[in-house]
């Protein structure tokens, strides 16, 4: 029993920390504070994503979605004037009831879901090894490559076309007005 | 051996600890008014969204989960950019980033 | 050299079609850049972008009757495809028109703003040729991101921003919940390939309650992507804000691709499904409430554009109506051509009706209100009658294309002992019926000062002649053209 308990601490460690940081995201009041705090979540999701045999991932989870897209929010906060934004909350109590038992009805009937239908998918995976977690992160990286650029190339290509589209759009966002040589 | 494998982490501990941040997520968008907060909520529904298949793909064996990861990451990022460039149009126009003071059209 | 045996030439040729779109899209941009960041004559952006959807047009006509999967089964070419494929670039074709010619859209940002409806169109085909649920949700992801930006491109100041950013926020929302949907398919299936779905779609719709959620939650995101009931608040806000080029283009372009996906949903996800069970249920309340709400609303509203849109709305319901007939029809077509028929003729109305408001909004500061129709009938009778016309189409008056579409679509749904949906849809028609005659009442009837049609807005003209003339022709020969609907679905 101990065991049990040792070897799997991590992870309800990790999961109880990353609800605590996710709700603290939601309801802090300072936006910075919601950031951080999300940044932490980030980087707890990529803790799991590392035992999940998703190294590779878990690496660009870090890089891309912690490092720059955290960054980039940051910045964007920085530019506006919040000291009265504190405490902006849905107002009106009837709606927030409903919301909140709406939501909480979502969530308890997902979990009961899942919970049901346990066909301890958990013990299948665990015997069969079949993400081998010793053989090597090199391994599922090279069989990544290989998927992302023979079966999947067409998602590939239309993800480059919507990566310019942003590129093009928030340029043409910040320029309605005409941009930094505009004459006003 | 297999008494303590059994009884590990199975499949439905990540499905039921993504559910609960994707939920806490949609709580963030439909309770905060301030449009970077509705943001930052709907990147976290986003990585809850990526947590399932992760887990997914490895409990049903094949990559395709990681490979649908790679390209959800890629459309969070691009429309985090899209929706930081709306807000920050929004907040040169009107001065203002909190959503109750977007009313003008009734009806 | 293992990657040539992923895909080939020949599906490098299908996919050309976007292709196509894609290099034309960035003509004007690029002419633009060497022009020292200048726009250039917006007549010559619109000549390369429609010579882009021209080509893109005879490339889909050519190489519309190969029906095979492409690029490793990430997508397949039907017939389904081929028909709204056409539709979806005939639709990109007029919105063109219309840009140039209105001044929210044709403004110093002009190239950018083809560049984004172009793409737009691009996502649009990638969302109808899917055969995964991957290329799908990047398609639709592409779609929407090009339409959120187009809506704040507008030179109006205030409205366009808000409705962008209504849009933005409650089309990712949406996006995500879908998307949390696919995942749960995935993890049940194993696999995002429709083909595979399919196989084991079955006996999981029945046993596997993971499944149903995940099949739940993307019919949840696809259900606020054509405006149903209860997520139809968005739609008046945002057609009303937006240019009108873009709301055309929104209301006829993104409302078929998420109805075809929507009847592929219902086609593949659940399979073998009949009228008994609980989502078929709801999907009945949903189509009922929607019609009810729709037209309702509509009845109030003095703003053309936010009445097109609550009548639009209706619309969907109308269309939900034969959704659901497919979905327990299993393996008839009726009710798929059905639906085929009334989005096609669906988007001609309403491409006429919004370009017909796109042409009367002397500026773009002007909200269109119906008494400013006020006799227009004396002042530009060919264009009070296209408006009549698209108006009674609207309604479902014979011998319109319009009534025609309503007619199969309420027969189907006869057909499958549907009959207390196909009387509500008879009976909301009928209430629509009132809010369609009052701006016919106030052109014709009414002598006050109104709007005037410009002299120089003659392309826009032709394209609401044309689907004015569009309207009739089909109307007349509905039969051919729904039986030619039903073969090409029948060969794939």
């Amino acid at each position: 029993m101990s065991t049990f308990i040792i070897s799997n601490l991590w992870f309800y460690v990790l999961a109880l920390s990353l609800i605590f940081f996710a709700f603290k995201v939601v309801t802090s009041a300072n936006p910075i504070h919601s950031a951080l705090h999300l940044v932490l979540t980030m980087m707890g999701v990529a803790g799991l994503f590392f035992h999940l045999n998703a190294q590779f991932i878990a690496g660009v989870q870090v890089i891309v979605y912690a490092g720059a897209v955290m960054v980039l929010f940051v910045m964007v906060l920085m530019l506006f004037d919040l000291k009265h934004e504190f405490n902006a909350f849905a107002k009106g109590l009837v709606s927030g009831f409903l919301k909140l038992m709406s939501v909480a009805l979502v969530v308890g009937y997902l979990v009961g879901v899942f919970l049901e239908s346990g066909e301890s998918k958990g013990v299948k995976a665990s015997l069969t090894t079949s993400g081998d977690q010793t053989s090597t992160q090199l391994q599922v990286t090279r069989d990544l490559a290989q998927l992302l650029y023979t079966k999947y190339v067409l998602v590939f290509e239309v993800l480059g076309v919507l990566l310019l589209v942003v590129a093009i759009g928030a340029v043409a966002i910040s320029r309605i007005q005409g941009g930094t040589h505009a004459k006003h | 051996m297999q008494n303590i494998e059994a009884i590990g982490i199975g499949q439905n501990h990540y499905l039921i600890l993504s559910a609960i941040i994707f939920s806490i997520g949609i709580m963030g968008v439909l309770f905060r008014k301030n449009i970077i907060m509705m943001l930052m909520s709907l990147e976290l529904m986003l990585n809850a969204i990526n947590l399932t298949f992760i887990a997914f793909g490895y409990f049903n064996g094949n990559l395709n989960g990681q490979i649908m990861v790679f390209f959800v990451m890629t459309l969070a990022a691009a429309e985090a950019a899209i929706g930081l460039a709306i807000a920050v149009m929004i907040y040169r126009k009107f001065n203002e980033v909190n959503i109750r003071y977007f009313e003008q059209m009734k009806g | 050299m293992e990657s040539i045996n992923h895909f080939s030439w020949l599906d490098v040729l299908l996919v050309s079609p976007a292709l196509v779109l894609f290099f034309s899209s960035l003509i004007p941009l690029l002419s633009k850049i060497f022009n020292g960041n200048r726009e250039t004559n917006s007549f010559s952006v619109l000549a390369s972008a429609l010579a882009g959807v021209v080509t893109a047009l005879g490339l889909t006509v050519t190489l519309g009757s190969t029906h095979k999967p492409a690029f490793d089964g990430m997508l397949q070419f039907d017939g389904v495809s081929f028909f709204v494929s056409i539709l979806i670039l005939l639709i990109t074709g007029a919105s063109l028109i219309f840009a140039k010619e209105n001044t929210s859209s044709n403004n110093h940002q002009f190239s950018e703003f083809v560049f984004l409806l172009l793409n737009s169109a691009v996502g649009m085909l990638t969302v109808l040729w899917a055969n995964d649920l991957m290329v799908f949700f990047i398609g639709m992801e592409l779609m929407s991101l090009c339409l959120y930006i187009l809506i704040a491109l507008s030179s109006e100041g205030k409205l366009s921003k808000e409705a962008s950013l209504k849009y933005f926020i409650l089309g990712s929302f949406a996006s995500a919940i879908l998307l949390y949907g696919v995942a749960l398919i995935y993890g049940m299936v194993g696999s995002t390939q429709f083909s595979q779905i399919l196989e084991s779609a079955r006996e999981l719709i029945l046993t596997s309650r993971i499944y149903l959620f995940g099949v739940v939650f993307v019919i949840l995101g696809l259900c606020f992507k054509v405006s149903l009931f209860p997520f139809q608040a968005w739609t008046p806000d945002v057609y009303q804000g937006s240019p009108s080029p873009v709301t055309a283009f929104m209301a006829t372009g993104v409302k078929t691709v998420c109805f075809v996906v929507f009847l592929k949903t219902l086609k593949i996800l659940v399979v073998g499904l009949d009228s008994s069970h609980k989502l078929i249920e709801v999907l009945q309340w949903i189509a009922a409430l929607t019609m009810l709400l729709g037209n309702i609303a509509a009845l109030v509203q003095n703003n053309v554009k936010r009445m097109l849109a609550y009548s639009s709305i209706s619309h969907s319901g109308y269309i939900l109506i034969g959704l659901i007939v497919s979905g327990v029809s299993g393996d008839d077509f009726f009710g798929s051509a059905s639906i085929l028929f009334y989005l096609a003729s669906y988007s001609i109305m309403t491409l006429g009706a919004f370009g017909i408001v796109s042409i009367l909004e002397k500026n773009y500061d002007m909200q269109l209100q119906v008494q400013d129709l006020s006799g227009l009938g004396k002042r530009s009778p060919w264009l009070a009658g296209c408006f009549t016309l698209v108006l009674l189409s609207l309604g479902g008056i014979p011998p319109t294309v319009g009534f025609f579409a309503k007619f199969y679509i309420f027969s189907a749904a006869l057909k499958y002992q549907l009959i207390w949906l196909a009387i509500w849809g008879v009976l909301s028609s009928i209430i629509s019926i009132y809010y369609y005659l009052r701006p016919i009442v106030f052109m014709y009837m009414k002598n006050e000062e109104g709007a005037v049609l410009p002299k120089e807005k003659t392309l826009s003209f032709g394209v609401i002649s044309a689907s004015m003339v569009l309207i009739l022709v089909f109307g007349v020969m509905s039969q051919p053209l729904f039986q030619w609907i039903i073969s090409a679905l029948g060969v794939h």
